[in-house]
């Protein structure tokens, strides 16, 4: 199906990288000329104006699809990827404004690029029209899934950029695009909070999955249910990350462990994408998963 | 006129051999008295850790000043020529002032971007102007080597973000922790060393101060000046670690306080949350097995002296701006000097062309005694002007050929001088007045 929401991704697409581009670009340049003792990168140039006016294109080939389709943008596998990177995106925009994570963008945003092509690489199959996708709540399901997804994406680049800090500082090294990374108290911070957001997300998500799941197939039995892999993984993560909550806010845990735990959560959640499901009849119509 | 540097510098002399040179304040009031007579007519001594430099304009031939300022430094400093000879830098015009400013500008420094040298340059020149050595092209040379090191110094970022180790400790710092008000520092041994650094994490925010020292009165005293309290040695590293963000160790103890064993309890009671540890004892107070705990970040003076290297390292872009600076200014003084070098020719054109005029005024003077004064000063001011318009064009003519690239294969000032039989040597010099005479003579029947 063609419509004028293909290029429009196609558009986001390609700003989306640019600021990717220009994020780390900025990271190298800032680091060269930068003040000394200023841990926070000065505002680098093109990036936030690319990655914002992406988030703006997104939102109109969102808009074109629904117009175009008269369907929910999750009743295709392409629109669904479409609106996780769009979320993606806003999650990153968001963290830079508040805490000038430059360098976690710069290693964030390719990933939101990936989704997004990988949605336009899918956007020839055609959707899915079932009347389970046109449930209002089913809509809410998803995005609270996607908004998750994408905070743990969040999480994942703070984590990633928290442990090459750590060892760099741990080999005292003081290589110049290297020193402006954030300081290991901003990452973490911001880790703890895409997390301390996305989990309820998470939670509520799952929640409603499960009530329509009981509605749709009433005679899976809890145990048939929870042995479903696609099931299996998505309480594994939300266990992960409420240990990973519970850690902070229970036992006061910081430092390098708990960063493994979201670089492995995010691991966990793409493999959500591959594992095959057997019971997620929403899934397996709208193409988020591989067929099973 | 030959403007030339001669001197040793760190690049080419050992420190043994370099410290043989080094004029104090009062050597140099000598040094310059010894230079009198020595047919140098403009000298400057730049005399810093880092170099013993003259720079001298004379008008001698290259050789024979090379060989008069050579003895100067042997007779002067006590040290036979051959021992320095092969490490004297000799330079001569535009190399002697590109080297002037490349100094001023601080590239030829030990340490890159450092702002003393500018002190210093000022200083040299003006013991050199006190004591009648610097005339106007020293002078104006090394006015122009102090505008280079101004504009380097705001041009540029080679002198911003000057770094010590206490600056390298704060930096690692921040990229641990994002609010410095929040963190906590322990200072173990009330030390010159712990206090500076200490100051530097102050001056960023820190509020949350503890001294620990052996001497409890000593900590007291510290922690008054940086505004925190003091605490019992033992208390601090049994107990004051596990509060601490920040711990700068710098006791006089001479073997290691802190080790992996009694850090390891610690940093199960912080949970996880960073520890960084500055150890800038030496001997160390630190064992450096602690940086292998988890959380720990452990850094020596020589650890922090190694960020203070790559930091100059990474400035070391900068002293390509700086680089294009100093050689601009290289070019506007030599515009400048050169343009000088035809002064004295056009001097004594103007000279000569003013002899001719009065000459021929004295001789028509009694023929033109019936005028009145009003018509003799109109003839006076005529003959003034036919001479200042004859020589106008050779004179910008000159001052263009100086200044610049010469434009023809030979200098107008020697073939002026040549032409106008101004030069000494010419082979009219002496046929000239025989000539201007006989001139006159015929002027003279005329009238």
């Amino acid at each position: 199906m063609m419509g004028p929401f293909i290029p429009l991704n196609i558009l986001a697409l390609l700003l989306y990288a640019a600021a990717a581009a220009a994020y780390g670009a900025g990271l190298v340049l800032d680091a060269r000329n930068a003040p000394v003792f200023d841990n926070r990168l000065r505002l680098p140039g093109l990036a936030r104006p690319l990655l914002f006016t992406g988030i703006g294109v997104q939102v109109a080939a969102t808009g074109a699809w629904c117009v175009n389709t008269h369907l929910s943008p999750f009743a295709a596998e392409y629109g669904t990827l479409s609106v996780l990177a769009w979320i993606m995106a806003l999650a990153l925009a968001a963290a830079d404004l508040k805490y000038h994570i430059t360098a976690v963008n710069a290693a964030a945003l390719p990933i939101a690029c990936l989704i997004l092509f990988w949605g336009l690489l899918h956007a020839d199959r055609t959707p899915d029209e079932a009347l389970l996708l046109k449930s209002q709540a089913i809509s809410v399901h998803v995005l609270c899934i996607l908004t998750s997804l994408a905070l743990f994406a969040l999480a994942f680049g703070c984590a990633c950029c928290y442990l090459l800090q750590h060892r760099l500082l741990k080999s005292r090294s003081v290589r110049p695009f290297l020193r402006r990374l954030p300081p290991l108290a901003t990452l973490d911070t911001v880790a703890y909070q895409a997390i301390a957001f996305g989990l309820p997300l998470l939670a509520v998500g799952l929640g409603l999955g499960i009530v329509y799941m009981a509605k749709d197939k009433p005679w899976l039995t809890p145990l048939q249910w929870i042995f479903d892999p696609h099931n299996f993984i998505a309480f594994a993560l939300l266990f992960l990350y409420g240990l990973y909550i519970a850690a902070r806010l229970l036992f006061g845990w910081r430092g390098v462990r708990l960063q493994y735990i979201l670089v492995a959560g995010l691991i966990l959640a793409m493999a959500l994408y591959i594992v095959p499901n057997v019971t997620h009849h929403f899934h397996q119509q709208s193409g988020l998963s591989a067929k099973a | 006129m030959i403007l030339a540097q001669i001197g040793l510098s760190h690049h080419t002399t050992p420190i043994d051999l370099r410290e043989r040179f080094n004029c104090a304040e009062t050597v140099l009031t000598e040094a310059y008295h010894a230079l009198h007579g020595l047919g140098v007519q403009e000298v400057v001594i730049v005399s810093t850790c880092n170099r013993v430099e003259l720079y001298a304009c004379a008008e001698l031939t290259e050789e024979s000043l090379r060989r008069t300022l050579v003895r100067f430094l042997s007779q002067f400093h006590h040290v036979p020529e051959r021992e320095f000879d092969q490490h004297l830098q000799w330079r001569v015009d535009q190399e002697a002032v590109a080297h002037l400013m490349r100094v001023a500008a601080s590239l030829d420094s030990l340490v890159l971007g450092e702002a003393q040298i500018l002190g210093q340059v000022r200083n040299s020149l003006r013991l050199a102007q006190d004591r009648g050595h610097a005339g106007l092209t020293l002078t104006r040379l090394f006015e122009q080597a102090l505008h280079t090191g101004k504009r380097v110094q705001t041009e540029t970022g080679l002198g911003r973000g000057r770094y010590s180790v206490g600056h390298a400790a704060v930096e690692m710092a921040g990229r641990i922790f994002d609010d410095f008000s929040r963190a906590k520092i322990l200072i173990l041994g009330a030390g010159k060393m712990s206090e500076v650094t200490a100051r530097h994490l102050v001056e960023k925010g820190v509020k949350w101060v503890v001294v620990a020292n052996r001497t409890y009165q000593r900590a007291v005293d510290l922690a008054i000046q940086l505004g925190g309290s003091a605490m019992a040695f033992d208390d601090a590293i049994n107990g004051g670690m596990a509060d601490a963000d920040i711990v700068i160790a710098s006791t006089s103890a001479p073997h290691a306080i802190i080790h992996r064993g009694n850090l390891q309890p610690i940093m199960r009671r912080r949970r996880g949350k960073p520890l960084f540890i500055i150890d800038i004892a030496i001997p160390r107070d630190v064992d450096p097995n602690v940086n292998a705990l988890e959380n720990v970040f452990l850094y020596n003076v020589d650890d922090l002296q190694q960020c203070v290297n790559e930091d100059a390292m990474r400035r070391a872009g900068e002293a390509d701006a700086a680089r294009l600076i100093a050689e601009e200014e290289t070019l506007a003084f030599l515009s400048w000097f050169r343009a000088r070098q035809a002064t004295p020719t056009i001097a004594q054109l103007k000279s000569h062309l003013d002899d001719i005029r009065e000459e021929y005024l004295r001789i028509f003077g009694p023929r033109l005694a019936h005028l009145s004064a009003k018509d003799r000063q109109t003839i006076e001011t005529m003959a003034q002007s036919m001479m200042d318009q004859v020589a106008r064009q050779p004179i910008q003519k000159l001052k263009r050929d100086a200044s610049g690239e010469p434009t023809v294969p030979i200098s107008l000032a020697a073939a002026t001088l040549h032409l106008f039989g101004l030069d000494a040597n010419s082979e009219d010099a002496g046929e000239n007045p025989d000539a201007n005479s006989a001139g006159v003579h015929t002027a003279r029947e005329s009238a």
